[in-house]
């Protein structure tokens, strides 16, 4: 679809059905990340596809641990985190995505973000629907552990055949945010 | 275009046609559709502050000034960076500074999304653009410059008519799928 359709037209997905997403698909979207501009072209982006078993292995692992978060500290601190473990339980495929963080620069995360944006476009363009998700913080620690990774979590997108249009959010003017000078 | 072509057809601009000037208007779509980027709870904590003509100039200034003052912090390999950013965004029509409004954990990648975004834009006008960092040097001066202070700069975006050059430039290596993904099912 033409490029202003893409970004007017994607919206944060959270109804998916159940058909699983071919491969050659995921691929194809995560080939569109990999077109974003990096900090000193570094590339900072990894991906962890979770579909099947896998995907909801990793989702027990963040529910025991929200559980007992929430026992720990009351519901209300665990904010959309169980809203958003129910999406990423219905959702076919989850995408968890790290910034491998060579310099430890902020840049390599605006970097990777550049890219997850790419991939929700390319994800809307493909008939797919997507979340871009930041919940799976609440189990920062235990994601880095699970998957044995010494990169920087960055966080997580779910992507499915969308059961929902999406809502259309409420946006700010431009002249609200920005200002010329001359 | 399609949105694969501009995804596929941006590239970091550093060579541009000062024979034709970006206009207000045009910089204006671009950041009315860059606002449509996701942001945490929708916060959209992106804030813009466009330079042209002398403020252009300004800025310039501003930021050449403050990397004199603290070159005694940086090596010769660090302050040519600098100095080669201040140079990039001289030659284009316009700088967009980029703002966080919000400064929350989720500002960063909202931030990054909506830069992605209107650049993808200007790319699909036939504009080039560069993302620099670099203006963070001198990010206390340029927040009471833009009357943004209290907010953070993230980036200094320069915009303008790409030169010839740019025309089928390759851009850098990319990785495959297979180098970046793994697959568990």
């Amino acid at each position: 679809m033409e490029l202003i359709d893409a970004i007017r037209g994607r919206r944060s997905i959270r109804e998916y059905k159940p058909d699983p997403v071919p491969k050659e698909i995921i691929e194809d979207i995560l080939e569109a990340g990999n077109w974003a501009p990096s900090a000193k072209n570094g590339h900072q982006w990894r991906f962890t596809v979770l579909t099947g078993k896998a995907k909801d292995d990793y989702n027990m692992m963040f529910r025991d641990h929200l559980n007992t978060f929430i026992k720990k500290h009351g519901r209300k601190e665990a904010g959309s985190a169980p809203w958003t473990l129910e999406i990423m339980e219905e959702a076919p495929v989850v995408v968890i995505v790290w910034n491998t963080n060579e310099n430890g620069w902020i840049t390599e995360e605006h970097s990777v973000a550049a890219a997850m944006q790419n991939i929700c476009l390319r994800a809307y363009d493909l008939d797919l629907g997507s979340l871009w998700i930041g919940d799976v913080f609440y189990a920062y620690d235990e994601t880095r552990k699970y998957f044995d990774k010494e990169w920087k979590l960055s966080g997580a997108i779910t992507l499915g055949y969308p059961g929902t249009e999406g809502k259309i959010p409420k946006k700010k003017t431009l002249a609200e945010v920005a200002e010329f000078l001359e | 275009m399609e949105l694969s072509e501009a995804i596929l057809g941006r590239r970091s601009c550093r060579s541009y046609n000062r024979e034709k000037e970006v206009t207000k208007e045009q910089i204006r779509e671009m950041l009315e559709y860059g606002i449509w980027a996701p942001s945490g709870t929708n916060s959209q904590p992106w804030r813009f502050t466009v330079l042209m003509g002398e403020k252009k100039a300004e800025f310039l200034e501003i930021m050449r000034k403050k990397i004199e003052e603290v070159k005694d912090n940086f090596t010769e390999q660090q302050l040519n960076i600098y100095n080669w950013s201040a140079l990039s965004l001289e030659k284009g029509s316009a700088v967009i500074l980029v703002w966080d409004s919000k400064k929350t954990w989720t500002s960063p990648q909202s931030i990054g999304a909506c830069i992605q975004t209107f650049m993808l834009k200007a790319h699909d006008m036939g504009l080039g653009t560069l993302w620099v960092a670099a203006v963070h040097i001198a990010a206390e001066e340029l927040a009471k410059m833009c009357n943004r202070e209290g907010m953070e700069l993230i980036a200094g975006v320069g915009v303008g008519y790409p030169s010839d050059k740019m025309i089928g430039k390759k851009g850098p290596p990319r990785l495959s799928v297979d180098e970046v993904a793994e697959f568990l099912g």
